[in-house]
């Protein structure tokens, strides 16, 4: 498969997301929707699947959201970007769910357990199933567990900024807060993170270094 | 000692900040233990948060390729290493025949397979950098549409701004040329009528002079036709 210089030049000019969503809104040009689709796919799924500690969940979500954008097409105001629009629908369906879901938790475990904060955490671990197989390794899991139990609006701000590379200007954008706010709350985040995982990562180290000093095949692995 | 705000740190931490207070911010760091432990704790578990990583989806069916290729060339050197076996056993074979026999073809299939492995990983790097060229070219082009659109704002303001201020300049300077002009015709008025009362003065006292006479003249002939009357009686 071979990319010329003049391929990769046109598509430098290709149509922009607002372009193209304009053209959806429009003319209802379902190729243009078709582009979008293709260009946010995967990163509106990741954002789901960190939101939500699921992968599957998330690309059910992230299918839910193009749904919805193509539905409320006649509601985007074509002033600001695209981007922060989707990444806004995207976040809205995933507090939707996730409020569902603490609902559904704290219906079955209100017999037998305190209403703990921890919920969607415990429900996510009951019901991730093949879950399992996106998290690569012990320590993935850890991470994912640690992230669900900060407060949502703390890991959709680390979420974006950290692994999906948004600017803290861009995240204000989204989420329609101060970047100051965005910050502090991404400072809130860490400092709770590092509350949450270092003490595993510290035993994690502590295990790894026991079982280092056998053998050299650790330090190949 | 003032800290700088966790704010100005996160800043730090993902490399938004710009160079000068980049430059204060790592000093400060130098010089104060308390906020460097709070910096290396989030950069623990800034790097702890990269453990988990999610699974591409169009990664998932490319996984199995590379085993199944190599999986594909044991099968074929354990079938080849079998067959020979089995010959070399059975028939005594002449080695030297038996190598030059399968070497080249098992050195073609393995570069053929090299071949093909490393123009996949060149065809994906260069898919991916291209990818990030491009990603990179249009955030720098979405950034320049944007500084233009500002400082096009700001010249049209300025230009504005100018605009008037020359334009009440002008009217200001209107203004008082009317007002010269006005005063101008205002004197010309009363010169004008100053003279025209000089002249009205002299025409009446003329006319005066030119009645004075007349009666004179009216009352001379009376005295005449008188005269003349009493002669004729």
């Amino acid at each position: 498969m071979r990319t010329s210089p003049f391929a990769a030049l046109s598509s430098l000019f290709a149509t922009t997301d607002e372009q193209a969503m304009w053209r959806v809104q429009t003319q209802e040009d379902a190729a243009a929707f078709a582009q979008l689709v293709r260009r946010w796919e995967q990163p509106i799924q990741r954002l789901c699947a960190r939101m939500l500690g699921d992968v599957h969940r998330g690309e059910d979500l992230a299918q839910e959201t193009f749904a919805r954008i193509f539905a409320r097409r006649k509601n985007y105001e074509p002033g600001g970007k695209f981007s922060s629009y989707l990444w806004r629908i995207a976040l809205n369906l995933c507090y939707d769910e996730l409020r569902r879901l603490r609902r559904r938790v704290t219906i079955s475990f209100e017999d037998e357990t305190d209403d703990n904060a921890s919920g969607i955490h415990e429900h996510a671990d009951t019901q991730l199933g093949p879950d399992g197989q996106a998290v690569a390794g012990e320590q993935a899991a850890l991470v994912r567990d640690a992230l669900l139990k900060l407060p949502e609006n703390y890991r959709a701000v680390l979420v974006l900024r950290h692994y999906e590379d948004l600017k803290f200007r861009e995240i204000a954008d989204v989420l329609e807060i101060p970047e100051g706010t965005v910050k502090s709350r991404m400072a809130e985040a860490l400092t709770q993170l590092s509350r949450l995982l270092a003490p595993v990562f510290a035993e994690e180290a502590k295990s790894n270094s026991r079982r280092a000093t056998p053998g050299k095949e650790r330090l190949l692995i | 000692m003032n800290h700088p705000t966790r704010e100005d740190w996160m800043s730090y931490l993902y490399e938004e900040t710009d160079a000068p207070a980049r430059a204060e911010l790592t000093a400060h760091l130098h010089n104060c233990p308390e906020c460097q432990t709070a910096l290396d704790g989030w950069r623990g578990t800034m790097t702890a948060l990269q453990a988990w990583q999610l699974p591409a989806k169009s990664g998932r069916n490319e996984t199995w390729r590379p085993f199944f290729k190599w999986g594909i060339a044991a099968a074929l050197m354990l079938g080849t290493g079998f067959a020979f076996g089995k010959f070399a056993g059975a028939k005594a074979l002449n080695m030297e025949q038996l190598r030059g026999a399968l070497i080249p073809a098992l050195r073609q299939e393995l570069r053929r397979e090299l071949n093909a492995d490393v123009l996949a990983a060149f065809s994906e790097s260069r898919a991916g950098l291209t990818n990030e060229f491009r990603q990179e070219l249009r955030g720098r082009l979405d950034q320049w549409t944007t500084d233009s659109i500002a400082a096009a704002n700001v010249e049209t303001r300025r230009l504005l701004s100018e605009f008037a201020q020359n334009r009440e300049i002008d009217q200001e300077s209107d203004r008082q040329a009317t007002l010269v002009a006005l005063r101008k015709l205002d004197q010309q008025q009363r010169a004008d009528y100053a003279s025209l009362l000089q002249k009205v003065e002299t025409v009446a006292v003329v006319a005066q002079g030119g009645f004075q006479e007349t009666q004179n003249q009216i009352d001379q002939l009376a005295f005449y036709s008188q005269a003349k009357f009493s002669a004729n009686k």
